[in-house]
């Protein structure tokens, strides 16, 4: 292996690294745990310039099903990031295939983030789904969206066959009440942090339409993005082939996800619901809101092992899996 | 397979750590390295080591179009590394974690020497692990916890309101709140006031065994400054105005150990600097920009072996 720093022993119990470059400018390195012996791979996929990083979960013997993990956008991305690294682990040790993604211009992924539109978006997932084909051949490709990242995995699952499953967490519906939430988020973190650039919601909602995009929470909201999602529709996006989905929300099931559950249900949809309790909140959580004073801590309190999030769905899947045969947890 | 395939841009790597590895993304120059290495150590959180929208990997790539060599990483627990994170605990710095990235990036060919950029408690790692760094040329702190609760704030927060006014209105002080640093005083006084005015009810100021004097900030950390400086690394600490440990960096500044720092060392290696707001957390776009580009010219500076000059658009303290 050569590369200095890294320790080839065996007894460090990985496979430590592969990278390979080939002519899809693929670059990747792997792991593999050798407990459950998955293999994790960290990657870069498409063009230079505007590369995907992906980070697949695949088990150590053949996959029967995958999942496509879509991530959630702007500040929802790093909240929910270590449940989708959980669910990605567990499920890859129960013979589920998984990929994680960065879309264009988040995280460690290229790009610029100011072109961003649903199109682009979807984009991104299908580049690696073709991906994930390669790897798994012809099992059903899931799709796990959270918060706006629901639009994408409506899309990416709309094109395979029905035994693929959909799970949305907190599934932003009205994209329009997602803004106004946002808007309000920042009024108040202005207020308490009196912060100097500290423009009201209206101010910020005209902002967003005169110069094509505004800072929210530390994150860019470009416009066009915005009018995007506003103007696209959940259930129409998720096509006409009826499938299981499951639906998690924080708490008790708000109205706009009733109302999604019950119009996918009457339209052959087979439709669970689960809700689960967690001390976050998706805009007031203590990293995001922390209170100027001697309470005020620089790091997170440390996640649990598996959050409410992860167990509830490693539940549905297994029982999807005793009822159909499709996705194994 | 190798480090040394001398690929250009972001490159996922596994960094061997205690039986299991941490998740990094190593970005190579584009253009010729100046063979130095940049670890960039952020806050030990469960998030990503991309960072808030995606603030260092956009750090990372500038940092390349200057020749450097830049390492991010996940604690274990965090972002794409397997384990559990730990709780913060001052008590307990994550050093391991910093050596070893540490190590992994010197060891590439084309780096001989290593610069550090800690954010919050990334710095205080960073610190800590200092002693067991070798060919380290610099470190930068942002934000990081001096103590394990910020002294001064405590301070402020228990001490009735009286009291602070008798001393707000002292001469020494009235001069400062009228001379060029008056906006940042002023901020200043009205944040303690608003603190103390919250606090006064309940608390007192001898719960905390203040008798009139400001207490020091933890000696500890301005102490492993030292042998750093005497072996001619450079560090650079930066706040901003509402980070939690402003007012204990402040009052350092002014005239405890660390002005004793800067005064024996000069300012060229020990900078420090200051901005409007709150570089915690980084919640705002236009305090990630300055926060890029102070960190840009500083190693810029490192870079080119300059005798440096002031942080572009930051200030230079409170």
């Amino acid at each position: 292996m050569g590369a200095p720093g890294i320790d080839p022993s065996p007894s460090v119990g990985l496979l430590l690294t592969t990278l390979r470059v080939t002519l899809e400018a693929t670059i990747s390195a792997e792991v593999r745990d050798p407990r459950t012996g998955s293999i994790e791979a960290a990657g870069y996929v498409g063009p230079a310039g505007q590369r995907i990083f992906t980070y697949s979960h695949l088990p150590g013997s053949t996959a029967r099903a995958g999942l496509l993990v879509c991530p959630a956008l702007l500040r929802d991305f790093l909240g929910n990031y270590r449940r989708e690294v959980e669910l990605a682990r567990a499920l890859a040790a129960r013979e589920v295939g998984v990929y994680r993604f960065h879309h264009r211009g988040t995280g460690h992924s290229e790009g610029e983030w100011l072109d961003a539109s649903v199109d682009r978006l979807c984009q991104d997932a299908t580049t690696i789904v073709h991906q994930m084909r390669e790897q798994l051949a012809d099992v059903p490709i899931g799709a796990l969206g959270t918060r706006v990242g629901v639009f994408v995995a409506a899309a990416s699952v709309a094109r395979q066959p029905p035994e693929a499953p959909l799970v949305l967490w907190d599934p932003v519906v009205d994209a329009k009440g997602y803004l106004r939430q946002a808007l309000r988020a920042q009024g108040i973190k202005n207020l308490r942090q009196k912060s100097r650039h500290a423009p009201s919601g209206s101010e910020l909602a005209r902002a967003l339409v005169e110069t094509g995009s505004i800072d929210l929470l530390g994150y860019l909201l470009p416009h066009s993005l915005h009018e995007d999602m506003i103007a696209v529709e959940l259930p129409e996006i998720l096509g006409d082939t009826p499938r299981s989905v499951l639906i998690v929300t924080k708490g008790p099931a708000p109205r706009d996800a009733s109302v999604l559950g019950a119009e996918l249900e009457a339209r052959g949809f087979d439709v669970a619901f689960e809700s689960v309790e967690t001390g976050d909140s998706w805009w007031f959580d203590p990293e995001l809101m922390p209170v100027v004073g001697t309470e005020d801590t620089p790091a997170a309190p440390a996640i649990p092992v598996l959050s409410p999030y992860v167990e509830v769905t490693l539940r549905w899947l297994r029982r999807l899996d005793g009822e159909a045969g499709g996705v194994s947890a | 397979m190798t480090n040394e395939a001398g690929i250009e841009g972001d490159t996922p790597v596994f960094i061997p750590l205690s039986g299991s590895h941490m998740f990094g993304v190593l970005s190579r120059p584009r253009t010729a390295s100046n063979r130095i290495g940049v670890l960039v150590a952020s806050g030990a959180t469960a998030a990503p080591c991309c960072g808030r929208n995606s603030f260092v990997t956009s750090l990372a790539r500038e940092l390349c179009d200057n020749g450097f060599h830049v390492l991010r990483f996940d604690y274990p627990g965090a972002g794409d590394s397997p384990g559990i994170l730990s709780e913060p605990d001052f008590a307990k710095p994550l050093v391991e974690e910093v050596v070893a990235a540490h190590n992994w990036l010197l060891g590439l060919t084309e780096v001989d020497e290593v610069a550090i950029i800690g954010q919050c408690g990334g710095g205080f790692n960073a610190l800590c692990a200092s002693h067991r760094l070798e060919q380290l040329c610099g470190l930068a702190m942002t934000s990081p916890p001096l103590t394990p609760e910020p002294k001064r704030e405590s301070i402020v927060r228990n001490t009735p309101v009286k009291e602070l006014a008798g001393r707000w209105l002292q001469w020494k002080n009235v001069r400062r709140y009228l001379g060029p640093e008056r906006k940042r005083y002023a901020q200043l006084v009205v944040r303690r006031l608003r603190m103390s005015m919250e606090n006064r009810a309940s608390r007192v100021s001898s719960a905390l065994g203040w008798h009139g004097k400001p207490e020091s900030s933890d000696s500890d950390f301005f102490e492993r400054m030292e042998p750093l400086l005497e072996g001619e690394t450079r560090i650079l600490m930066l706040f901003g105005t509402q980070d939690a440990w402003y007012a204990d960096f402040a009052a350092e500044l002014e005239s405890g150990r660390l002005a004793g720092l800067v005064r024996r060392h000069g300012k060229d290696q020990v900078r420090t600097g200051s901005v409007d707001g709150r570089l915690q957390n980084l919640t705002e776009i236009a305090l990630q920009n300055e926060l890029r580009e102070a960190l840009v010219s500083w190693l810029g500076d490192i870079g080119s072996t300059s005798d440096g000059s002031d942080t572009s658009g930051v200030g230079a303290g409170p």
